[in-house]
């Protein structure tokens, strides 16, 4: 009882929250709304049994989504100052009756297709799960996430990782921001988040270790503690540290496609030594797993720390 | 085993308390300043008496650790934060007057 009560107001919040957000007509309000809904998610998938994508959600789709928003809100007041524009917010009651319809049309159809997707499922019994379960014996691992994730669909993860690396490598091209070092050294800030950063960076590094460490038996692994550690480096160039501008360029430029290319370099060996891309042997299936995470949360971390930098102001757009 | 359970209960309700306030704060108070306290109130003691009452709860060493780790870690994002937003409302402030 007590618990439907729970999940009737976790859902009512959510779709309150989304309609907030596509409503206030303030930009700041909107995604601090954004954020809220990303938390309430969270706690969605946790009342869901998915820990795995209650972590993901609350670090990527909470935090470090919001943070790129309020940053994009900064770049947008500062270039709305420049040319005063007129930056008011299309709210959804302002756009056209076309705009409005075909929206309406297009989640109604999402809509219909989730709905018949989802009574499709309920008549697999826990779909692939036993499957899952049966074959964990052998996988390397002791969590099934990790086991799906990392050994029966590695597959997946790698072009994950390569759809990753495609979204910094553009958008560091687009920005024509070839290395950490063009970029204009972060602007020094309070002493009090300076002192607040130095304190809490090893237990940074140390939870983003203890995310990966754990992935091997319960929730968490590469993409969770890769997500702490860009979140860790972003913090660390906001507070106005400048340690991330003494990192060598092919050090930064290796750590990015490290990921990618772990699992391309494993994927061939085993092409090459059973036919199978990805195949692991059972024997060494755990160091395998444990070396793929590693490099994973290496790549990720510096992507998405890459992801947000490289919005951050060049030293060629300073005035001198 | 129960007595526990009870100060838990009740540690967790204290904790309750205090969100409520905060929350009531934020919405009633009339300045930023004063927002700021009401919020922060909630976040240090609010979560540490949740937090005191779920290690009473759990009673294992490693789980106790972790959570007050949490609320550590809370504690100096927390105050940090409310600094920060304090330090921008005065700068705001001082700036103002000579805009007019």
């Amino acid at each position: 009882m007590t618990d439907t009560l729970f999940d009737m107001t976790l859902c009512a919040a959510l779709i309150l929250a989304a309609w907030r957000v596509l409503h206030s007509s303030d930009h700041f309000q909107a995604v601090v709304l954004f954020i809220t809904f990303g938390l309430i998610l969270a706690l969605a998938w946790v009342r869901l049994e998915a820990p795995d994508i209650a972590i993901a959600e609350a670090a990527v789709g909470a935090s470090l989504a919001g943070v790129m928003l309020l940053d994009a809100l900064r770049v947008m007041r500062s270039v709305g100052k420049e040319h005063e524009q007129e930056k008011r917010w299309t709210s959804v009651a302002k756009l056209p009756s076309f705009h409005l319809f075909f929206s309406f049309a297009t989640v109604l159809i999402l809509s219909v297709v989730l709905i018949s997707a989802v009574t499709e499922l309920s008549d697999a019994q826990g779909g692939l799960t036993d499957l899952v379960h049966a074959e964990l014996e052998g996988s390397g691992t002791k969590h099934p996430v990790t086991a799906v994730l990392l050994n029966f669909r590695g597959y997946d993860t790698w072009i994950e990782l390569g759809v990753l690396l495609l979204a910094v490598l553009g958008v560091l091209s687009i920005r024509e921001c070839s290395n950490l070092h063009s970029l204009a050294p972060p602007v020094a800030t309070t002493i009090v988040l300076e002192n607040l950063v130095r304190g809490i960076m090893p237990l940074v590094l140390l939870v983003s270790g203890y995310l990966l460490w754990r992935g091997g038996f319960a929730p968490g692994g590469a993409f969770q503690a890769g997500v702490v550690l860009g979140a860790g480096c972003i913090l660390l160039w906001m507070a106005g540290h400048r340690s991330l501008t003494m990192l060598h360029d092919a050090t930064w430029r290796i750590l990015l496609i490290l990921g990618f290319l772990a699992f391309l370099a494993l994927g061939s060996y085993s092409l090459l030594s059973t036919g199978v891309f990805l195949a692991y042997d059972r024997q060494y299936a755990s160091i395998q797993i444990f070396l793929l995470e590693s490099a994973a949360t290496l790549s990720i971390g510096t992507t998405l720390a890459g992801l947000m930098l490289a919005l951050q102001p060049l030293k060629k757009d300073l005035p001198r | 085993m129960t007595i526990w359970n009870i100060f838990s209960i009740l540690f967790c309700l204290a904790g309750g308390a205090f969100f409520l306030a905060g929350v009531v704060g934020m919405l009633r108070f009339p300045d930023a300043m004063s927002r700021l306290h009401a919020l922060t109130k909630a976040d240090n003691l609010g979560l540490g008496f949740i937090v005191v009452g779920l290690c009473l709860r759990s009673l294992v060493v490693p789980v106790i650790i972790k959570l007050l780790l949490i609320w550590l870690t809370v504690l100096l994002a927390s105050s940090t934060a409310c600094f920060l937003v304090g330090n921008y409302i005065l700068q705001e402030a001082e700036e103002k007057p000579q805009e007019n």
